[in-house]
């Protein structure tokens, strides 16, 4: 199972893997897609690692489609997230600091589909998500995408 | 100063997904305009003598904008804040090879900054750094993608651009 440690600048025992994860709001534009993580059960967005041979926006749709089925389109980069604080493990023994560019997404096409790493999901409002087991940069994700400004979150 | 010889340089090369062939890593560069906003930063590299935008690879242990503003100490002398992100640049069919042979696709935050402190000098990585006026920046063979990383700063844009 991945691990997850804080500490101070503890992502220097790592070494630096780009991710990125998706808000998509319903059509009233209250609600965030949420999936349910396989691996630990724990609430997130949809997101991933960005590979090599693919642009960031071009990561950032593929994990969408394979954790929800539904193919996006990315519509702006709100947040950068590179806390030194905090260091990924995987369970191969691998650790990481993770640096993640949240995107704001839109729906394209595709109907909402369970996925092998994922066991649920659901649109859910903030008070809904505010009561979740989620992880805390996703919420501030979400926080950051409905502040609606046009310039990126550097964090 | 004439740039150091006997250096391989780092090459970039273009083609369909090429990128695939190389380890992702990420990097930053910095737009730093001058007080009356008139020319723009540049530093000349060792391993081949172009001129280009002062940055580097972000390391573990620090965020984005530590990384950003730690390599421009490195390399100007100067002191200076992230203001905003203004491109991510991740074109996969760009692939950096790198004197030792190791292959990268180097996934770029340009941030633009400015001065807090610091005096302009030198440093191992660069041979020389200078404010260029802007007109003059806009001809000269800078390194790989830094000219539009210059054009996409001077639009403005509120939004990072995704590329």
């Amino acid at each position: 199972m991945t691990q997850i440690l804080f500490g101070d600048r503890i992502g220097r025992q790592g070494i630096i893997r780009l991710g990125c994860s998706a808000v998509l709001f319903d059509e009233s534009r209250e609600k965030v897609l949420l999936t349910r993580r396989a691996d630990n059960g724990q609430w997130c967005l949809p997101s991933g690692g960005v590979e090599p041979g693919e642009s960031v926006a071009k990561a950032c749709a593929r994990e969408a489609w394979e954790e929800t089925g539904l193919k996006v389109s990315v519509e702006r980069l709100t947040s950068v997230f590179s806390s030194p604080d905090r260091l990924v493990i995987y369970a191969n023994g691998k650790q990481f600091q993770f640096i993640i560019l949240n995107f704001e997404v839109k729906k394209v096409s595709g109907k909402l589909r369970l996925s092998e790493e994922t066991t649920d999901f659901g649109f859910y409002s903030l008070p809904e998500i505010e009561a979740m087991e989620i992880f805390p940069h996703h919420k501030q994700f979400i926080f950051d995408t409905l502040a609606g400004q046009d310039a990126t979150f550097i964090r | 100063m004439q740039p150091s010889s006997g250096k391989n340089p780092t090459k970039v090369v273009y083609g369909d997904r090429i990128s695939k062939e190389g380890k992702l890593r990420l990097g930053c560069s910095a737009v730093l305009f001058s007080n009356d906003g008139q020319a723009v930063l540049l530093t000349r590299r060792t391993d081949n003598g172009q001129w280009c935008l002062p940055g580097g690879m972000i390391d573990p242990g620090e965020s984005v904008t530590e990384g950003c503003e730690r390599e421009i100490f490195e390399e100007t002398g100067l002191i200076v804040r992230v203001v905003r992100l203004t491109g991510v640049y991740s074109n996969p069919n760009r692939l950096t090879i790198y004197p030792d042979g190791n292959k990268a696709h180097v996934i770029v935050l340009n941030f633009e900054v400015e001065k807090v402190g610091g005096v302009l000098g030198l440093s191992d990585e660069t041979t020389d750094a200078q404010f260029f006026p802007i007109v003059e920046a806009e001809k000269m063979d800078l390194f790989h993608g830094h000219a539009e990383h210059i054009r996409d700063t001077l639009a403005g844009n509120k939004a990072t651009l995704i590329k």
